[in-house]
């Protein structure tokens, strides 16, 4: 069905077209499905320097190919293929360069979303200060698009007024651009341990975001627990405890406290009360995946391999479109290793259980079968 | 299997917006991810613990724990199960396993567990010896040992530097000042939960290394709270001798113990360790028999025109001093007074104040010393104006 699509050039791509292959995650399947609509339009395999043509359509094409790239962590492909873009800036890539498709239009052709995403991509590749600097760059320009908008001219600071509406569309959308750039800021200082300016940096998306301001005052209580600084994290996860009380009871906002006080006490080493403290988040939300695999690992800590075990083994059969994942298989095959040395059978069972669901980019690494 | 702490599952979040291509695929995909924050996916660290992967380091004054794990992967029941483990280093062998009784039987595939905690206080190599011995089905008294060797490295490297305050004019102790050298040199951040120095009984001390404002008390390490690998940090701590000691020699005078450190830190989820360094010692500073200190001196003085100032002399031998001063002008520094004169006795431990009167006849800043002869005692003093003194001292 696809493939008679893709012979057809020029055809407008509408998001049916791939999407099927992308919600089963058979994303290589879907790379390659890119890789042949490209070349139907005129691009693609060996034709890097050749005069160009961008439609809008054509960049969405390139946008999902590299973001499904960097989803199977093919970092280096990604990065070869972003190359001839250049900084994403070139003539070619305005509306102007093309009067005669997109007559009267202007500006940039590019979607915000592959920016973004050619500007994460370097901390991938180990060179995390180009991401940075590409990060802190977009964030200028939202920041200077969000000014503009705020003193009544239209986003590029010309004198064109825009109807109410209009305008304050734009700036819920460029606001909402800020702060994924934001995030994506903060999330390279912490993979680069810069954890003083990644506090910041998540502290600072709360005044755009109020509404992630639990989720993010938790967060940051984890970088101080991964640091070792026990006590800061408690008073971020105090602060957590005042706003959720001021809120009234929201359900996720009543795990997300409990779920901090398990944490804390795993910092001081009290197994116990943080499985009892994992066990209460179930009692509100029984189906909470993260609670039930980390009081797995308490019990696993508290010298009940057996029963860790048991209880792992016995959510992956009963949801395995839920628990399937790698974190909880890198759990499992982890207990298999130390419960026996006849372990590979019970990791090729798993492999199997993964086989028949999980498309093909699984990354199958996690159940160490070699 | 170590038992280091759990980590933090972390995710790549890729997003696009509602009007691009993949229009809500990647959100959805990423709120059905387990792993993900709910309401704040794109917050990288998740909530997800995973287990340790691999052994790790282990430094020293950290706590090592273990599961132990005794499987029976056989078909029969197994009798009389006894498990022994235990940690051999290059100086010692020391008992770990809780229990000592055994357990009457093992069925298959079932297992007997034991966590074991053992805080490491020797470098180098140390070897996990697992001993089981067991009787099988049919009466045979069988018997293995498992061996896991792992190396203990050092954590921190501590150097420290002691400061003497001669600045106190007005008492006769003296304040050490002790700034310690702290270097992370493990491969991940360490958070220093405590740092001070235990003094022996000779001192007081006082740590430095906080700022107290509106009630508050702040680190002077401002932000950064924690050691990267590779950085150092110094502390310091100023250390006054107990009014006890200090009057009873006069002056502490040889080798001092002056304290130890101990250090406390924290990793990954409150992973702990502790050190405590020997005791420090120091050399105190040479004042051979005799000490001379300036009390009382003028900030700045005009030129050609005669000042007070106020020596000290205090007796640090054993023996009873007869103290003759003889003044020695400079160049630049000239003495008013009548030289030759004797000082009196001066017993051992006691001291003398000595009014002089000086003036300069050069301008700037005078700095002199002279080295010290076999009969001549000379001393180095003050900030702002040298002058030297040379007298002779008559010993009983």
């Amino acid at each position: 069905m696809t493939h008679n699509k893709a012979s057809r050039c020029g055809v407008p791509l509408t998001c049916c077209d791939s999407s099927p292959l992308q919600s089963s995650k058979n994303w290589r399947a879907a790379v390659d499905l890119t890789g042949r609509l490209l070349t139907a339009h005129g691009q693609g395999y060996g034709k890097a320097g050749q005069p160009t043509s961008h439609t809008t359509d054509s960049l969405q094409l390139w946008f999902v190919r590299l973001s499904l790239l960097t989803k199977l962590n093919l970092f280096q492909n990604a990065e070869l293929e972003c190359e001839p873009f250049g900084n994403l800036d070139q003539p070619d890539l305005y509306y102007e360069y093309y009067p005669t498709v997109y007559p009267g239009r202007r500006g940039s052709m590019v979607p915000f979303s592959m920016r973004l995403l050619h500007a994460e991509l370097p901390q991938y590749l180990g060179k995390p200060q180009e991401a940075l600097d590409r990060l802190y760059n977009l964030k200028t320009i939202c920041l200077a698009i969000l000014e503009n908008l705020e003193k009544g001219l239209a986003e590029d600071g010309s004198m064109i007024t825009l109807a109410q509406e209009n305008r304050q569309a734009s700036l819920t959308l460029w606001r909402s651009r800020l702060s994924r750039v934001m995030y994506s800021m903060a999330n390279c200082l912490l993979l680069m341990k810069d954890y003083v300016l990644a506090v910041e940096t998540y502290h600072s998306i709360i005044q755009y975001e109020p509404q992630q301001r639990v989720q993010l005052l938790s967060g940051i209580g984890r970088i101080f627990l991964q640091i070792g600084d026990v006590k800061t994290a408690e008073r971020y996860f105090q602060d957590v405890e005042k706003a959720y009380q001021m809120k009234g009871s929201n359900f996720s906002h009543a795990t997300c406290v409990l779920m901090n006080r398990a944490f804390v006490y795993l910092s001081q080493n009290n197994y116990a009360d943080a499985h009892a403290t994992f066990l209460e988040v179930l009692k509100i939300d029984p189906k909470n995946p993260v609670a039930n695999n980390n009081a797995a690992v308490c019990l696993l800590y508290l010298g009940r391999l057996k029963e860790s075990l048991g209880q792992l083994e016995g959510l992956v059969q009963q949801d395995p479109a839920l628990y399937l994942h790698e974190s909880v298989l890198f759990n499992l095959t982890t207990m298999y290793e130390l419960e026996s040395s006849r372990s590979t059978q019970k990791k090729q069972a798993l492999l199997d259980a993964v086989a028949c669901r999980e498309g093909d980019s699984f990354n199958t690494q996690c159940l160490k079968l070699v | 299997m170590r038992l280091t702490k759990p980590t933090l599952f972390t995710n790549l979040p890729v997003t696009c917006e509602g009007r691009d291509l993949p229009g809500d695929l990647f959100a959805q995909l990423m709120r059905e991810d387990p792993s993900t924050i709910k309401g704040a996916e794109t917050l990288m660290l998740g909530e997800m613990l995973t287990l340790p992967q691999n052994f790790g380091n282990i430094f020293l004054g950290e706590t090592f724990s273990s599961y132990i794990s005794v499987h029976n992967d056989s078909n029969q029941v197994v009798k009389d199960i006894l498990v022994k483990a235990d940690l051999q280093t290059s100086s010692q062998r020391l008992n770990l396993s809780a229990s000592n009784t055994a357990v009457a039987e093992l069925k298959p595939e079932c297992c007997i567990d034991d966590v074991i905690h053992h805080e490491v206080k020797e470098i180098g190599t140390h070897i996990l010896v697992c001993a089981v011995s067991y009787t099988s089905q049919f009466g045979e008294k069988l018997y293995f040992r498992k061996f896991f060797k792992f190396q203990v490295l050092k954590p921190l490297d501590v150097k420290t530097k002691f400061y003497n305050a001669e600045s106190d004019l007005s008492s006769v102790t003296d304040e050490v000042f002790l700034e310690a050298q702290i270097q992370n040199i493990t491969t991940s951040p360490m958070f220093m939960e405590k740092v001070s120095l235990e003094p022996s009984m000779m001192y007081n001390v006082t740590e430095l290394n906080s700022v107290t404002s509106r009630d508050q008390g702040e680190s002077t390490f401002g932000k950064m709270s924690y050691l990267q690998p590779m950085d150092t940090r110094q502390y310091l701590y100023c250390l006054k001798p107990k009014t006890e000691y200090a009057e009873k020699a006069g002056v502490i005078k040889g080798v001092t113990v002056i304290g130890k450190l101990d250090i406390v830190w924290k990793t990954n989820l409150g992973e702990r360790g502790r050190l405590q360094t020997s005791q420090l010692q120091r050399m105190a500073p040479g004042y051979g028999d005799i000490r001379l200190s300036l009390e009382v001196i003028p900030d700045t003085v005009n030129l050609e025109e005669p000042f007070d100032i106020v020596c000290k002399i205090t007796n640090c031998s054993e023996r009873t001093m007869d103290l003759v001063m003889e003044m020695c002008n400079m160049r630049s520094i000239h003495w008013c007074g009548i030289s030759g004169r004797q000082l009196g006795k001066l017993t051992p431990g006691a001291s003398l104040l000595l009014p002089l009167t000086v003036f300069s006849s050069e301008q700037g800043l005078q700095v002199r010393s002279r080295p010290s002869e076999a009969t001549f005692y000379s001393c180095f003093i003050g900030y702002l104006m040298f002058s030297v003194i040379c007298f002779r001292a008559f010993l009983d």
